[in-house]
């Protein structure tokens, strides 16, 4: 088991490493560079767009620019700046500011008033530092101690507004109403084949699946947050109201994928021979479902979880966009657009990084559920 | 309905030659047997009518053919799809000058009103004549990617499966890299590399984006197929024989895997049309003023208080089309599987 | 037989030919380059021939000297296969050389159109030098009707502007220029807190590196620069007192607000706005608007990097309160950009201090408002200044920036009340209009700038300028803007020169909708080209993503009106200027 498993993750190196190859030559054949839109829909002068070409290495040939963006991520887990939001680095964007820093602001914020602006670190303070040296107008200020507890909060903020960790979220939540209402549904409907119970249900969760995101998202919106008033209408962060309909917007797709899916897989276990064969035994119906059943018709609903699960962990695009979520989903979109390259870089690894991880937990679980498979 | 009927007969005679059972026949009167797989059917049936003769083009083109000069009115699209017929502007006349107010119509978006059973949208367009015409195109997005989807994984699933081995692994991860990407960047970049000169062009590559995305999963479901096939007595007896690896493929293998694939082609053109759906939302869809569903629930979703018929006919016509095609996907794949036999 | 041999030769054959197939769709001709480059010199000397003849005549001289040479193929232009494109543009500041000049010139880097014109040339050098503004208004009026009604290179359709919905009960302004002035704004029952939709992050909130409007919008309370636009459109006086002009045209001489002060205290000083201007023009810098600075003497070489001494820049600080910017030539309009973003001040020891990231960790602007917060994607906060004159007299203290991409959501979040300015998707408008409320906040801003469709002078057949000209007039602008755009409210452009600055010459400058007129330009056109069906003629319309409507309308009513065959190509937005550009910059 555990050789399977290192084994797997060793094969995902090759992966990830053709996938940055794949994904950079794919950006040189796109025409049209991040500079040559600047900003209110105008062109960028050929002599600005050289300067900026200069100051993000893109003038360098293509086989350097890449070793180069490879050296910085392997060795220094850097995805590099981001070309269309200047001074910010891909890793902020998607995994959030550093928050010590701004801790620190506020404390001294607050103890020294006015005199607190204009004041700046020598060098910028990460998770594990314990000491900052304070400057103001280029000339050494004072020095200030970083306590552990303000460390410990700065770690929880990172976390909490961390635009993986948002998308996260929504993909986590809307994953558990997803398996929560689909896998029961399925299953009834699996069992009381061909009644109007069964019909009922597929019907629900064909709904479900042909509304597309958007516009079942706005109707949520209307309905709960205009007509009825009991939820906020965008936003993320404020109050566990604001995840209700993201999430049910996202997870409603899937719930109608899963119940189908089960209902599926169901209904050719339940014709096997060993459930015959438990029923033969006198078995309850309830013991043949649970114990039997239900276990080995989950293989092919663990199977698609994979990915779904990378895909929505990783933030839905549609989700974000109408309800204004801080996540990374909607970098997945405007990216391209922008011909940001390395953030296009960093969502993409991101998603294929995830995916690995995910298809190997399903691995996993196969051997949990189904006793015959076995990795060693 | 489509899929069957270009696909049986010649498969029938492979299946005849072999095992002189009617194999297809069988599963045909399983199929028939299914009440929501027929009622599946029939609507896919009524779609695909709609989609072909969507505009006068046909029924226009026999009877001159014949040496009759008739001008024919459009059977089912009262309407051009890409003309409003009317010059009236949206906001009612108070806002337009004088000179322009003449012959506006109120209420023209209103639907339920004879002519206009839909209403019209913004530009004063049909929507009754482009849900109509939007069949076409969406059920062509679906139908075409699906079946590019098809070719594409076939050809790379049989090969992967049938040799198995170190080029079946080298092969798979091929599709593992594929799969690493997200499925909307990849359909993004693909159409944003590829010229679209005009609208036709354009309607193309949407194709060739949505089938090219496709093929992984269709490309794994062929070789695990052979995978499982070629261990099968028939198979081993087959290569006995000193039967060649070609003909093994395309008389054994390939026939007896294309069931599930049917039903995967089933299944996936509704999923196609709504990846059409998502594409319009971020401005790649078909371009305009073709309309297809997608399109139109895109033109209308943010106007869903003031003007809810954009949304909900398109809408409703997506979700028709989801239900029937999965109904009948399902039926197919319950008949088609020989678990299922004797049993109904 | 088949082996694994051959799969594997099978499959590397699928490799190669789908990056064939992936070579073929880029677009890519490199042997074409090398002939453009020889005739673009040919097409230089004509010119100067044109250019000694043009010398002896007046400049009231009404007839039009037809500069495009016939294209020979392969020619400049030649092998851009459009006829008319697609492109807009916003102004800058209020002077009409920020578009006559600056996009329309035949050297412009925005051009696409081939057009040249010895006299129009003059004009604008003419006007350039020119200091009283009713003479440069004429000399500028003249430049457009040259390019608008003897050239014909260019068919404006709209002005831009905007549109809002704006709470009732918030007193707001929006000059033209520039983003609104947030201090004047305020509560007629004294709310202190206004929530202001923005529809992106803002991509940066550096100064000097900041160009998109939602940037600005934030940064404009946070920095001041010189001067500043009233609710009219006038230049003030914002952080200097004065300013005095060398008699040549050339220096400017502006004496600076002593008491304007930093968020930290310190004294905003000349030096602040040397530092700041260099580090806009510092090829290292790489700002998007460092072009607009040209004119700054020694400003190009700087920022191309012919020049590494940034004290080649006609930029000195006399003393702490007076700043001496001295010009390439007399540029009359340059008061103007001493209002534009160009010009902030730069605190160097506070950006060094803080690296990349300083603007988010630490900003010290000179400003009204100080940053408060900003969460990235989700809002942007900012609060009133006490120490500063302007912040003091704030009625409005606090102003959050919540960002919502999607219209939509944005207008249910502003009928919900969790917004006071906000932007609504046009679907919706109808129901805004009929509504009681909502149609009185609804709120048009001015946005000067202009839409327009430019003409490739050397393609037939709009080398011809009769052609051009039937084109030009077979547009009705005013039914884009009733029946297919839905905004009755925008002006239809005849002129390039928007309505929100001096110059605008209404509907007398260019060609108006005339189908008479146009059928006889057809007429000579077709003569001159021996053409005797316009179903024989065929254009090429080349536009980006986003403009079908427009474009499709301007389409059928060439296609209805004039009897031609349009094919529009329509592009994504970065492969559509990558394009243009080839031709035009090969």
């Amino acid at each position: 088991m555990h050789r399977f498993i290192i084994n797997r993750l060793l094969w995902g190196i090759p992966v990830l490493i053709l996938v940055t190859i794949v994904t950079f030559g794919f950006m040189q054949l796109v025409p049209g560079g991040p500079f040559t839109a600047g900003s209110e829909g105008r062109p960028v002068p050929p002599e600005i767009q050289a300067n900026m070409e200069a100051k993000y290495g893109l003038d360098k040939p293509v086989w350097q620019q890449y070793l180069n963006y490879m050296e910085r991520l392997i060795f220094h887990f850097d995805f590099g700046p981001s070309l269309r939001k200047p001074g910010r680095s891909v890793n902020s964007i998607l995994f959030g500011e550093n928050q010590v820093a701004k801790i620190v602001m506020e404390r001294l914020r607050r103890d020294l008033g006015s005199e607190a602006q204009g004041i700046t670190f020598l060098e910028e303070p990460g998770f594990m530092s314990t000491e900052v040296i304070l400057v103001k107008k280029g000339e050494i200020y004072g020095k200030v101690k970083i306590y552990g507890s303000e460390r410990l909060e700065a770690l929880r903020r990172t976390l909490s507004t961390a635009p993986v960790m948002v998308s996260a979220q929504v993909g986590a939540v809307s994953l558990l109403i997803a398996i929560a209402v689909g896998i029961p549904l399925g299953l009834f409907s699996a069992l009381k084949q061909n009644t109007w119970i069964d019909y009922l249900a597929m019907f629900i969760s064909l709904l479900g699946v042909s509304i597309p995101n958007f516009v079942l998202g706005i109707i949520l919106i209307f309905v709960f947050a205009i007509w009825l008033g009991w939820l906020p209408v965008y936003g993320w962060g404020e109050s566990w109201k604001q995840v209700i309909m993201p999430a049910v917007t996202l997870g409603t797709g899937g719930t109608a994928f899963i119940a189908r899916l089960t209902r599926a897989s169901m209904l050719e276990t339940i014709r096997q021979d060993y459930i015959r064969t438990a029923r033969a035994k006198g078995l309850h119906e309830r013991a043949v479902v649970v114990r039997h059943a239900l276990k080995n018709s989950m293989i092919p609903v663990v199977t698609v979880l994979g990915p779904l699960t990378a895909a929505w962990l990783t933030g839905s695009f549609l989700v974000e966009w109408v309800f204004s979520i801080p996540g990374i989903g909607k970098f997945f979109v405007t990216s391209i657009g922008d011909r940001d390259y390395t953030l296009i870089m960093g969502t993409i690894l991101i998603y294929a990084g995830a995916l690995v991880m995910f298809n190997l937990a399903v691995d996993i679980t196969y051997a949990f559920i189904d006793p015959r498979i076995r990795y060693d | 309905m489509t899929v069957r009927s270009s696909a049986a007969p010649a498969v029938i005679e492979l299946e005849e030659a072999r095992k002189g059972v009617g194999l297809w026949g069988d599963a045909w009167q399983r199929l028939l047997r299914n009440r929501a797989a027929v009622a599946g059917m029939i609507f896919s049936a009524i779609l695909v009518i709609c989609a072909l003769f969507a505009d006068t083009a046909l029924i226009v083109a026999i009877p001159n053919a014949l040496g009759a000069d008739l001008d024919v009115k459009p059977l089912l699209t009262p309407y051009p799809f890409n003309r409003g017929d009317t010059r009236c502007n949206r906001m009612g006349p108070s806002l337009l000058p004088p000179s322009r107010q003449e012959g506006c119509i109120q209420d023209i978006e209103k639907y339920g009103n004879f002519p206009h059973l839909m209403g019209t949208d913004r530009l004063g367009r049909d929507v009754f004549s482009r849900v109509i015409w939007g069949t076409r195109i969406s059920l062509t997005v679906g139908i075409v990617g699906s079946l590019t989807a098809l070719i594409i994984g076939t050809v790379y699933g049989a090969i992967s499966g049938y040799f198995g081995g170190r080029i079946d692994n080298y092969m798979m991860r091929f599709v593992d890299v594929m799969y690493g990407f997200p499925t909307l960047l990849f359909v993004i970049l693909i159409m944003v590399v590829l010229p679209s000169e005009n609208a036709v062009q354009g309607m193309i590559n949407i194709f060739i984006a949505i089938g090219v995305v496709g093929w992984m999963g269709m490309a794994r479901l062929i070789r695990g197929q052979f995978l499982s096939l070629r261990e099968k007595e028939f198979i081993e007896a087959a290569r006995m024989v000193g039967t060649r690896p070609l003909s093994i493929i395309f008389r054994h293998l390939l026939p007896n895997s294309l069931g599930p694939a049917i039903v995967a082609l089933t299944l996936s053109i509704p999923g196609l049309i709504l990846t059409e759906a998502v594409l319009s939302f971020i401005g790649l869809g078909v371009p305009p003023p073709f309309p297809s569903w997608g399109i139109m629930v895109n033109e209308g979703w943010r106007g869903l208080r003031a003007t809810p018929h954009l949304t909900i006919f398109p809408g409703l016509a997506i979700t028709i089309t989801m239900m029937a095609f999965n109904f009948l996907g399902d039926g197919l794949r319950d008949a088609l599987d020989p678990m299922m036999r004797g049993t109904t | 037989m088949f082996s694994k041999k051959t799969a594997l030769t099978l499959f590397g054959v699928l490799v190669v030919l789908l990056m064939i197939a992936a070579q073929c769709a880029a677009p890519a001709q490199p042997e074409t380059i090398i002939q453009t480059v020889e005739v673009v010199k040919t097409v230089e000397v004509e010119k100067e021939v044109v250019k000694e003849v043009e010398v002896e005549k007046t400049v009231e001289v009404e007839k039009i000297v037809e500069v495009t040479p016939t294209p020979e193929p392969g020619a400049l232009g030649a092998q851009c296969t459009y006829n008319a494109y697609r492109m807009g543009w916003v102004m800058d500041y209020a002077d009409p050389n920020n578009i006559v000049n600056e996009v329309f010139h035949p050297d412009s880097p925005f051009q696409y159109t081939f057009w040249d014109n010895d006299q129009f040339r003059s004009l604008v050098d003419e006007a350039l030098v020119t200091s009283d503004q009713t003479a440069r208004e004429k000399l500028w009026q003249e430049a457009e009707r040259i390019l608008l009604n003897d050239a014909v290179a260019v068919i404006p359709i709209f002005h831009y502007d905007r549109t809002a919905l704006v709470k009732t009960g918030l007193n707001a302004s929006f000059p033209p220029f520039g983003a609104p002035i947030l201090w004047k704004w305020s509560w007629e029952d004294g709310t202190d807190t206004l929530r202001y939709r923005i529809a992106t992050d803002p991509p940066t909130l550096d100064p000097q590196l900041a160009t998109d409007t939602t940037s600005h919008l934030v940064i404009e309370q946070l920095m001041e620069t010189m001067y500043g636009y009233a609710e009219d459109g006038t230049i003030e006086p914002v952080g200097a007192i004065d300013y005095t002009v060398s008699e040549d045209g050339t220096v400017y001489t502006v004496q600076l607000d002593p008491e304007a002060k930093w968020s930290d205290g310190e004294p905003v000083t000349a030096q602040h706005y040397v530092d700041g201007i260099t580090r806009l023009l510092d090829p290292a810098t790489a700002a998007e608007y460092a072009y607009v600075m040209y004119y700054i003497e020694g400003a190009q070489e700087f920022n191309t990097g012919e020049a590494t001494d940034p004290n080649v820049l006609g930029l000195k600080a006399l003393d702490d309160y007076t700043l001496e910017i001295t010009l390439t030539g007399p540029q009359a309009f340059f008061d103007s950009i001493l209002a534009f973003f160009t010009t902030f001040p730069a605190r160097l020891d506070v950006i060094e201090a803080g690296g990349d990231l300083w603007f988010q960790t630490n900003f010290v602007g000179n400003g009204p408002y100080l940053l408060k917060e900003w969460v990235h994607d989700d809002h942007v906060t900012i609060e009133a200044n006490p120490d500063h004159p302007r912040g003091a007299q704030a009625s409005i203290k606090t102003i959050e920036y919540p960002i919502i991409v999607e219209d939509a959501t944005a207008l249910a979040a502003y009928e919900n009340d969790e917004l006071d300015v906000s932007g609504y998707p046009s679907e919706e408008l109808p129901r805004i209009l009929e509504d009681p409320v909502l149609s009185q906040e609804f709120t048009r801003l001015p946005r000067p700038g202009v839409y327009y469709l430019g003409l490739n002078t050397l393609l037939p057949p709009t080398d011809n300028v009769h052609f051009r000209k039937a084109l030009a007039m077979s547009i009705d602008k005013r039914a884009i803007l009733d029946d297919v755009l839905n905004m009755p409210w925008r002006i239809d452009a005849y002129g390039v020169i928007p309505p929100e600055i001096y110059g605008y010459q209404d509907g007398n400058v260019g060609y108006g909708f005339d189908l008479d007129a146009a059928q006889e330009h057809l007429q000579k056109y077709m003569e001159d080209a021996g053409i005797e069906d316009p179903g024989d003629i065929t254009i090429q319309l080349w536009f980006n993503r986003g403009n079908e409507d427009v474009i499709e309308s301007v389409e059928s009513q060439w296609e209805e009106n004039l009897g031609i065959n349009v094919n529009v190509v329509n592009m994504e937005w970065g492969v559509y200027l990558e394009t243009l550009d080839q031709c035009n910059n090969p």
